[in-house]
């Protein structure tokens, strides 16, 4: 068998079947690449420079990602397994995204309107292992707006992302008694966290928050992966 | 249904290698750069849809015990979209790159783990082959497949490359850090050794 012949052989022997990708990778993937392609669009080529001047946010994804993932404790009994929940909260989020982006386009910054529109409420620090959130909560018509904000938070696997609680006292093993403020993951673009979600949550009676590192499952319950945990702070009615 | 703006795949491979990149156009007529700069999720999707089987394929046979090749490839594919504006057309086609990038994330995977696993893959069907043939056919895949995992993991890699994935003596020499001279002469003697493994384990 001559040199030709044992690459012919080489190649019939191990060429992978022409098989396609998992779809929720797919749907991943297209999802970072909306996100990019909208933060791109928001930053401008101005903000890309700036970034290009500091590389904090790109030096902090880059260390992130050469760590591989912290092992995950168990979910609770019953746990899904689908990737549904996943890709309506992945959709949710593209959405919102859209529609802050383009709300941009037309209207300038509506982020800052949103946040306008509340009339400060609490705030918090979620403080642990090097990790820092800010959390600032507003009473608005609609609920409550919640912004977090960190250059700190560990960057995620793609796929995967966080969720923030906000817990009842009575809240622990035997029994769930939470509500979701959301999800929500770091900018793909290396520039740390400054999200803003909405929640339909009183936190007089949820005062406990809490951050949980969610993975692509499908499950609706929040992970034992807790990330970040912290009480609110409950501000005088004039914001003090 | 192929979306506005779509990259068409390119399935006309080699009849030998069902999903070569050696049929794949070069870098003028492949994956349109400018679209993928953009992130225009459907050229994405479409890179990853042309690249998976032999993304996985190589994950697959280099990712350590307990790793899972989808994971990999999907790292490599997003540190791919993060860093494709510090891609340039030298003669290296995108196609490369990507391995390029894989190639870093399976090696950090490694680095991080006491041994690697030895997969066994889905292979493309026979085609057009009779029983006798077929079955003389898998006796000789079957020798090839073993020879090659006694091989070190250098000859394994420079021979995927190379044989399998179908990259040009250059592009290998960009990925594995080598001269173009090297990337041939290792090429050549891992040849010389899977021959003997192949002996070793079918004599």
């Amino acid at each position: 068998m001559n040199d030709d012949e044992l690459e012919l052989s080489i190649a019939e022997a191990l060429t992978p079947a022409p098989v396609e990708p998992p779809e929720d990778r797919i749907a991943a993937l297209r999802q970072r690449a909306e996100l990019a392609r909208a933060e791109r669009a928001h930053a401008g080529h101005g903000h890309e420079q700036e970034r290009a001047a500091d590389p904090t946010g790109a030096r902090l994804r880059s260390v992130d990602t050469d760590v591989s993932p912290a092992p995950r404790r168990a979910r609770p009994a019953g746990s899904g397994t689908g990737t549904r929940w996943w890709m309506a909260g992945a959709v949710a989020a593209s959405l919102a995204l859209g529609a802050v982006i383009g709300g941009t386009a037309l209207d300038g910054d509506p982020e800052d309107e949103v946040l306008a529109r509340g009339v400060p409420e609490f705030e918090a620090t979620l403080d642990s292992d090097g990790a820092v959130v800010a959390v600032e909560g507003s009473l608005a018509p609609e609920g409550r707006i919640v912004r977090l904000r960190s250059d700190t938070l560990p960057d995620l696997p793609v796929g995967e992302y966080y969720e923030l609680w906000f817990l009842a006292p009575g809240d622990g093993p035997d029994g769930l008694d939470r509500i979701s403020g959301g999800t929500f993951h770091p900018s793909y673009d290396g520039s740390g966290t400054d999200v803003v979600l909405h929640a339909a949550v009183d936190p007089e009676l949820y005062p406990t928050l809490e951050i949980t590192r969610e993975l692509p499952d499908g499950d609706p319950q929040p992970s034992d992966d807790v990330v970040l945990r912290g009480e609110v702070s409950l501000l005088a009615e004039d914001g003090r | 249904m192929r979306r506005e703006g779509q990259v068409l795949l390119d399935h006309s491979f080699a009849p030998h290698r069902a999903c070569s990149l050696t049929a794949m156009p070069s870098t003028t007529d492949g994956p349109d750069l400018q679209l993928l700069q953009q992130r225009d999720p459907d050229a994405w999707e479409a890179l990853y849809r042309q690249t998976y089987p032999m993304m996985r394929g190589y994950a697959a046979r280099r990712a350590p015990a307990g790793a899972d090749p989808d994971d990999l490839v999907s790292e490599a594919m997003a540190r791919a979209l993060d860093r494709i504006d510090t891609f340039e057309d030298r003669g290296v086609r995108i196609q490369a790159w990507l391995f390029g990038v894989l190639r870093h994330v399976v090696l950090e995977h490694v680095r991080s783990s006491s041994r690697s696993q030895a997969a066994d893959l889905d292979t493309r069907a026979d085609q057009g082959r009779g029983p006798l043939q077929t079955v003389l056919h898998e006796e000789e895949s079957a020798a090839v497949r073993a020879g090659f995992a006694r091989l070190s993991d250098d000859d394994q890699e420079v021979l995927w490359f190379r044989v399998v994935a179908g990259l040009t003596a250059a592009e290998t020499a960009t990925l594995v850090g080598r001269r173009e001279g090297a990337v041939r002469q290792a090429q050549s003697r891992a040849l010389t050794r899977l021959r003997t493994t192949m002996q070793e384990v079918h004599p």
